[in-house]
């Protein structure tokens, strides 16, 4: 009686060893599929593409909150939010000075990752730069 | 006998056990540190787009400075120009004050050596002909050799004088080639606001020589067109003209400024500002 008691507490304990060892297994490679390291890069590509179109077409130079948005709502992807705030500087008696932030875009979730790019611009009135700016997106996957 | 058999089945499960075990641990350290070298170059490849897109961001700013008061655009082998003359002080200004702003709000290291654009001084790229502006003179000057020189094909200069300003054009000295590597096909009109004067010059030059269009009011000179060697242009010029320049050459180019813009961060990029 007692070896056999012996024999079945070993079996239990490798069936838990085994039984533990491919939930970590499980684990990891789930982990490892949510958190892609290659999706930060993505999200950033993303980012900084949609500054930059929104920069050549003049959008983030003009102001227009209401233009900034719709040019932002269409340019992502539905499966990805943003927030812009830009910040605006202007040169007087040999340094920069703070004007104005302007933010656009939706609110940015509590729970969810965020990924942050930025693009510096200027913008240019009768031949020469009225201002200095720097939009930083924040994005995540909705 | 039974009972050592038993012992028997006992051990090689136990071994087995072991052997899956250990498979299974192999597996979960090999893909850990796959994961990991993945998550290293995607880190580097990250930081080599966050220095590239900076890099071309600024670029784009440059160019944007640049261009409201020249503009370079390339469509294959040509190169076109339009701007006023003399150039704006105000780009070299603007510069100025773009770099310093990048120096006090980049996240990171930027480090701008523009004195040549400042001067508006471009370079057509890859045959090194140099486009300059100083004081009251445009030009566009390649290198001797075969690259550059040997590679201008056509000229085409139209400048745009305020009403009045001109009344004749005629050339001084004209060194006509025939068709051939040492000849280039020039176009030259003169023009005022008014259209009163436009006056239209078809020429097939000697590159290595000199030729000059004297732009005159009531005989007195106003400004000159001159070629000369190698196959270079000058455009001499009063205050206040329109200029639209284009070079055609032998191959496809590209327009670069003759200055470096460096971004480190945790990657360095270094190279010349890319203007068309």
């Amino acid at each position: 009686m007692r070896t056999k008691g012996f024999v079945f507490t070993i079996d239990a304990t490798l069936a838990l060893f085994l039984m533990v060892l491919v939930l970590i297994t499980i684990i990891f490679l789930s982990a490892q599929a949510d958190e892609s390291p290659y999706v930060n890069l993505h999200m950033l590509r993303i980012g900084k593409d949609t500054l930059s179109v929104m920069d050549k077409q003049g959008i983030l130079t003009s102001g227009n909150v209401s233009l900034m948005n719709s040019s932002l709502n269409s340019t992502l992807q539905r499966s990805i939010g943003a927030h812009v705030e830009i910040s605006t500087y202007y040169y007087d008696e040999g340094g920069f000075n703070f004007m104005s932030i302007t933010q656009f875009g939706s609110n940015i979730p509590a729970n969810a990752s965020i990924y942050v790019t930025s693009r510096d611009f200027v913008a240019m009135s009768n031949g020469r730069i009225s201002n200095y700016s720097i939009a930083r997106m924040t994005l995540w996957q909705k | 006998m039974a009972k050592v058999g038993k012992m028997k089945k006992g051990v090689l499960f136990t071994v087995s056990v072991m052997l899956l075990s250990i498979s299974i641990l192999t597996l979960v350290i090999f893909l850990s540190e796959q994961s990991s070298k993945g998550k290293q170059s995607a880190v580097q490849l990250s930081d080599i787009d966050e220095v590239s897109s900076k890099y071309s961001g600024i670029e784009d700013q440059l160019e944007r400075i640049i261009s409201t008061s020249i503009n370079i655009s390339v469509d294959n082998s040509t190169v076109f120009i339009e701007e006023r003359l003399p150039v704006s002080q105000q780009i070299a200004i603007d510069i100025e004050r773009f770099a310093w702003f990048e120096y006090n709000y980049s996240e990171e290291n930027v480090s701008m050596n523009l004195s040549n654009l400042k001067n508006a001084s471009f370079l057509i790229q890859p045959n090194r002909i140099e486009i300059m502006h100083e004081s009251a003179n445009f030009y566009i000057v390649p290198e001797g050799g075969n690259s550059s020189a040997g590679s201008v094909q056509t000229y085409e200069v139209n400048l745009t004088f305020a009403s009045e300003r001109i009344d004749a054009a005629a050339w001084q000295t004209l060194s006509n080639a025939s068709n051939g590597s040492g000849a280039v096909v020039v176009h030259v009109r003169i023009q005022d606001e008014s259209y009163a004067v436009n006056l239209d010059f078809y020429e097939t030059l000697d590159k290595y020589s000199t030729s000059l269009l004297n732009i005159t009011k009531e005989g007195s000179l106003v400004g000159y067109v001159r070629f000369y060697s190698p196959a270079a242009l000058q455009v001499q010029h009063p205050e206040n003209i329109g200029l639209k320049a284009s070079v055609g050459l032998s191959n496809p180019v590209y327009v670069e400024a003759n200055d470096t813009l460096t971004i480190s961060s945790f990657a360095n990029k270094t190279g010349r500002i890319r203007i068309a």
